[in-house]
């Protein structure tokens, strides 16, 4: 008889499909015990919800709409973050100003800006702003921790070696930074992609996931509003993981 | 070359440097010789421009470069050993990539690490680090050489082999050694603290 070894990733996959096999064993196991498809619709009824959506045209222009709200907050929030987070490490007023204002921003709960933006702006442009608030207070308090923490022994060193400004910057302090930046970037586009949905959800605009889900909840649609949740978990799932290879690259080309 | 006049330091209320002064000529090798927490270190950095003294004043060739071996290696720890040499190297031959690799090599060669230019600071052991950091120093090829106990946590051998390199590389220039070790003073004028 002979033994195959499995690799470690043909491990690693049998592991996750297993937990996720369990996890829909027990949503099953709950359905079934429930039985209220009303409260708990089964797995299976979801599923064939979801085969229905996917054929349709409208269902994919709609992921589409939240994607790119999403993918726009975010880019705005990063370079914003960016932007802010050079002016408040070099210059003390500007930090003065701008970090309190952020703490602000990070402490206010999103349906309050929600509630809000939808004063100033239309319902299609609020997920942006709401994205955009999220992510921007995230990134920047990890870009400026990380730039505060460099050493100033290495700091020191560069002077004395004349590195220069641009090669301070290349060689000491984007190195210093970039596993936090990159952390502070996976950490909050999984929260630039909730708020965008929770402020389509309160503005209903067009083409709008936010939007869809607001139905469901109105027509008591709950394999509709467990289809579309799913599918907005799978995308941010998607979206992370490009990501993540994404700042491992990144990672790489800075190392030797 | 190097006139300290009247230096004084104190950090909180413990004065570290009390009216220093001396002048260090051009090409003199020196050694700062005394106990820990006398102010050598201190005295270094002043000269480099790292700290400004709280009186006194250090008068000096404008844009002289000067060679700081630290007390720590203070290598760069993504990148490789031979790219952190490679840093050290003026800009423009910096810019052409073979002739540096080739130029950080001779010098890790010069310090025994001939075999560890790809390897990153952290898979080195702490002498090797001290070696490291003494090729960079030297690769700076500066006419002023600053060098806080660059041979700390060598042995014996690469000590003295260490030694007699800096020694005879910096025939010509100005040496400024701090050390505890009163073998390492031999031919050079030492001022005690």
């Amino acid at each position: 008889m002979s033994v195959k070894m499995k690799s470690p990733r043909a491990a690693d996959f049998l592991r996750r499909a297993g937990v996720l096999l369990f996890y829909i064993a027990l949503w099953a196991l709950a359905a079934w015990r429930v039985n209220q498809p009303l409260l708990l619709p089964s797995p299976l009824s979801v599923m064939t919800r979801l085969a229905e959506l996917l054929p349709q045209g409208m269902f994919w222009k709609t992921l589409l709409g939240t994607l790119l709200r999403t993918v726009e907050a975010y880019a705005l929030g990063i370079a914003a973050a960016v932007v802010l987070g050079a002016l408040c490490c070099r210059f003390a007023l500007a930090d003065a100003l701008i970090s309190p204002a952020l703490s602000a921003v990070r402490a206010t709960p999103v349906t309050s800006f929600i509630v809000l933006a939808l004063v100033w702006l239309s319902a299609a442009r609020v997920p942006v702003l709401t994205g955009f608030l999220m992510t921007l207070p995230v990134v920047f308090s990890a870009l400026t921790q990380a730039v505060r923490a460099i050493d100033p022994r290495i700091m020191e060193m560069a002077r004395l070696y004349r590195f220069g400004r641009w090669g301070t910057l290349r060689h000491v302090i984007l190195p210093s930074v970039l596993p936090a930046f990159a952390g502070s970037c996976l950490a909050s586009i999984g929260l630039c992609w909730k708020a965008v949905v929770a402020a389509e959800v309160i503005g209903v605009p067009k083409m709008a996931v936010g939007s869809r889900l607001y139905e469901a909840k109105i027509y008591l649609e709950t394999d509709s509003l467990l289809a579309w949740t799913l599918m907005i978990v799978l995308l941010s799932v998607l979206l992370e993981n490009l990501l993540r290879r994404i700042a491992a690259g990144v990672s790489e080309v800075h190392h030797d | 070359m190097i006139e300290v006049k009247n230096v004084s330091v104190a950090f909180g209320d413990k004065q570290v440097l009390s009216g220093f002064s001396h002048h260090f000529e051009k090409g003199k090798h020196y050694a700062l010789f005394g106990p820990s927490g006398c102010g050598k270190t201190t005295l270094l950095r002043v000269i480099a421009g790292l700290h400004r003294p709280d009186s006194g004043e250090i008068i000096c060739e404008s844009g002289v470069r000067m060679a700081f071996c630290f007390q720590e290696d203070r290598l760069l720890p993504w990148y490789t050993v031979e790219r952190n040499v490679m840093l050290a190297l003026p800009d423009d031959v910096q810019r052409d990539r073979e002739k540096a690799v080739r130029i950080a090599q001779t010098w890790l060669a010069r310090v025994g690490l001939e075999n560890e230019g790809a390897a990153y600071p952290a898979q080195l052991s702490g002498g090797m680090k001290r070696r490291a950091a003494l090729a960079r120093a030297l690769a700076f090829d500066a006419p002023v050489m600053l060098m806080d106990e660059p041979f700390r946590a060598l042995d014996e051998a690469a000590h003295a082999q260490m030694l007699h390199l800096v020694k005879s590389l910096a025939q010509g220039k100005t040496l400024i050694l701090v050390t505890h070790d009163i073998r390492d003073t031999e031919g050079m004028e030492v001022i005690r603290f």
